[in-house]
């Protein structure tokens, strides 16, 4: 074999990196095994079960059961205990507002509970968020890794849409003024994201129902606004071409659209759950019952096809309207 | 007499000049450079939410097969010589000049860093120029992302480097192998039952145990912001990071020293 001064072959491994690979891959096998459970830390959430929720009458109180649906086998879901709930933003937003419930996959005692919650929410995957009220009825549902902003993300955007989900079962009860009530003016303005229009359509739906059709008008008219200014580059001057969402929606409920055209003017499923939902509110509005169920029935249909939620008020709505 | 050292100036300029000015790496090193920019300019000019389209584009970056595709073109030869792997026959020269294996491993692996690494700096640059220049105000660029990149080249660069000095099939079974325990951990939260026979339980258990000791031998990409988040992911994160580095390049050393290379040797 070739050599190099020193007596040293070409088949010599520096010393440094075997002693430093030496060193790192005992601390690695440390760290995973025997120091593992140091490396846990007790969560500061204050996680309950599902025995506890069943007895607990706390949860009537707090605003949303949040069930975290995990594995000790599960990966995602370790990181998820070692990153995002250890975040003291995380913590806090927790404790304020959530009833925490850890629902452990292949717990032996609660097989049967845990089972029905999955068919009851179609999960397929760990981990799983699902937020409800604390009478029961889903507010919304999320599956993965999420980073700690994320998750605050998450927290907020369930928060918002809890309170519109409030107002959905007041409205399909007839009561408006308590629906209006429910609804946090922050989320219609758009100050608070909460990722569809469904807010806003419940929101004019009701004010309709009340007989301020003005105030309501006003309100989208301010959006209109809004979102306009902030799409205007995209926007084309060949009049054909429908204007970027929602902008047509905002149209239809100023009435300077008409639902032939607003129809048209979108081909994105979740979009055309929206358009369905508003002409079945609208029709709802006239006393058009049978044109308001077909079109319910069209806007599950779209939001089953686009995974949104915005199937849910068209359900509650179709409770009523077909008992 | 000549000293040893650590990295090789003709293998570094071979592999990081000469390799890009052929036509088989350049072009491939240009696509790279070129394509999260022209992806911005497509997806976001005829967007009607081109905030989120702009979002979308820069996840390309959180992608490991750019890293392990990267690394492939600054240190693999294979490309060069009209195959897609492979080694070129210069190693049984190569090794009888006073270059040694932990010479050539080390030259390999900055080659590697750095080839990558410049591709995606000036990737970005570009992709961010053009997005200040279609009106888009929030982009994802920063330190962390800056230092993310970097420690991905870095991982990349090793890992592969790992896979080069291995004969050509055992290369591609450890591939397959560690990418394997990896991914089972995930497709295991997928397919999750709640009540099982017991033999699959064992199985299960089998497969939790590669998955949870090797699962993450398979590198990964790294974001700064999660480290920055937790003590407790830090540590274990870093040291498993670490570990990977030193654990690849050893490997790497170690493989090339007990292989032959000689005239006449197939």
């Amino acid at each position: 074999m070739a050599r190099i001064n020193k007596g040293k072959s070409t088949l010599y491994i520096p010393i440094f990196i075997t002693i430093l690979m030496a060193i790192l891959l005992a601390g690695r096998i440390y760290i995973k095994g025997p120091f593992q459970t140091l490396l846990n830390p007790e969560s500061q959430i204050g996680w309950k079960t599902l025995q506890d929720l069943e007895h607990d009458k706390e949860r009537y109180h707090s605003s949303l059961v949040l069930y975290d649906f995990s594995a000790d086998w599960c990966q995602p879901c370790k990181r998820m205990e070692k990153v995002t709930f250890q975040a003291s933003d995380v913590v806090k937003k927790m404790r304020e507002s959530f009833y925490p419930v850890k629902v452990i996959v292949g717990d032996e005692h609660e097989k049967k509970n845990v089972a029905d919650l999955q068919t009851k929410y179609s999960l397929f995957a760990i981990p799983s968020f699902v937020i409800t009220l604390p009478s029961g009825e889903w507010v919304h549902q999320k599956r993965g890794f999420f980073a700690p902003k994320d998750f605050i993300k998450l927290l907020d955007i369930s928060l918002a849409k809890a309170c519109f989900v409030r107002a959905e079962l007041k409205l399909v009860k007839n009561d408006y003024e308590g629906a209006l009530k429910e609804l946090d003016p922050e989320v219609i303005s758009g100050k608070k994201p909460i990722e569809d229009e469904m807010p806003l359509l419940v929101y004019f739906y009701t004010l309709r129902m009340l007989g301020r059709t003005e105030e309501a008008k006003a309100t989208v008219q301010k959006r209109y606004d809004f979102v306009y200014s902030k799409k205007k580059n995209s926007i084309q001057s060949d009049s054909d071409k429908p204007l970027p969402w929602p902008l047509p929606l905002y149209q239809y409920l100023l009435g300077k659209q008409d639902q032939a055209k607003l129809i048209r003017s979108s081909n994105v499923w979740y979009q055309k759950a929206e358009i369905n939902n508003a002409i079945a509110l609208d029709a709802m509005a006239n006393n058009q019952k049978e044109l308001a169920i077909k079109f319910f029935h069209k806007a599950i249909e779209s939001a089953y096809y686009s995974n949104s939620d915005s199937f849910r008020m068209a359900e509650l709505f179709l409770k009523e309207l077909e008992p | 007499m000549m000293k040893p050292t650590l990295l090789n100036k003709t293998l570094i300029r071979f592999n990081l000049w000469e390799k890009v000015r052929a036509w088989r790496v350049g072009i491939p090193v240009l696509l790279f450079v070129g394509l999260p920019s022209y992806m911005m300019l497509i997806s976001v000019i005829d967007s009607t939410e081109p905030e989120a389209a702009a979002r979308n584009v820069w996840h390309i970056f959180d992608n490991a097969t750019i890293y392990f595709l990267l690394a492939y073109l600054f240190i693999s030869d294979g490309l060069l010589t009209g195959r897609l792997t492979g080694e070129p026959e210069t190693l049984n020269l190569l090794f009888t000049r006073p270059v040694t294996r932990t010479c050539y491993v080390f030259s390999k692996f900055f080659c590697g860093f750095v080839g990558s690494f410049s591709v995606l700096l000036i990737s970005i640059a570009l992709t961010l120029g053009i997005a200040t220049m279609i009106g888009i105000t929030e982009n994802p660029v920063d330190l962390q992302f800056v230092l993310s990149i970097a420690f991905n080249c870095l991982i990349f660069a090793a890992f592969y480097v790992f896979l080069h000095t291995m004969p050509s099939l055992l290369g591609l079974i450890l591939y397959l192998f560690f990418s394997g325990c990896q991914t089972i951990g995930d497709i295991m939260s997928i397919g999750y039952s709640a009540s099982a026979p017991t033999f699959f339980k064992y199985v299960k258990d089998a497969i939790l145990f590669f998955n949870y000791w090797f699962g993450d031998v398979f590198p990964s990409t790294v974001d700064f912001s999660l480290i920055a988040t937790s003590f407790y992911a830090c540590t274990e994160l870093i040291v498993v990071y670490l570990s990977n580095l030193s654990l690849f390049l050893f490997l790497a050393i170690f493989t090339l020293s007990l292989r032959e290379f000689s005239y006449g040797a197939d």
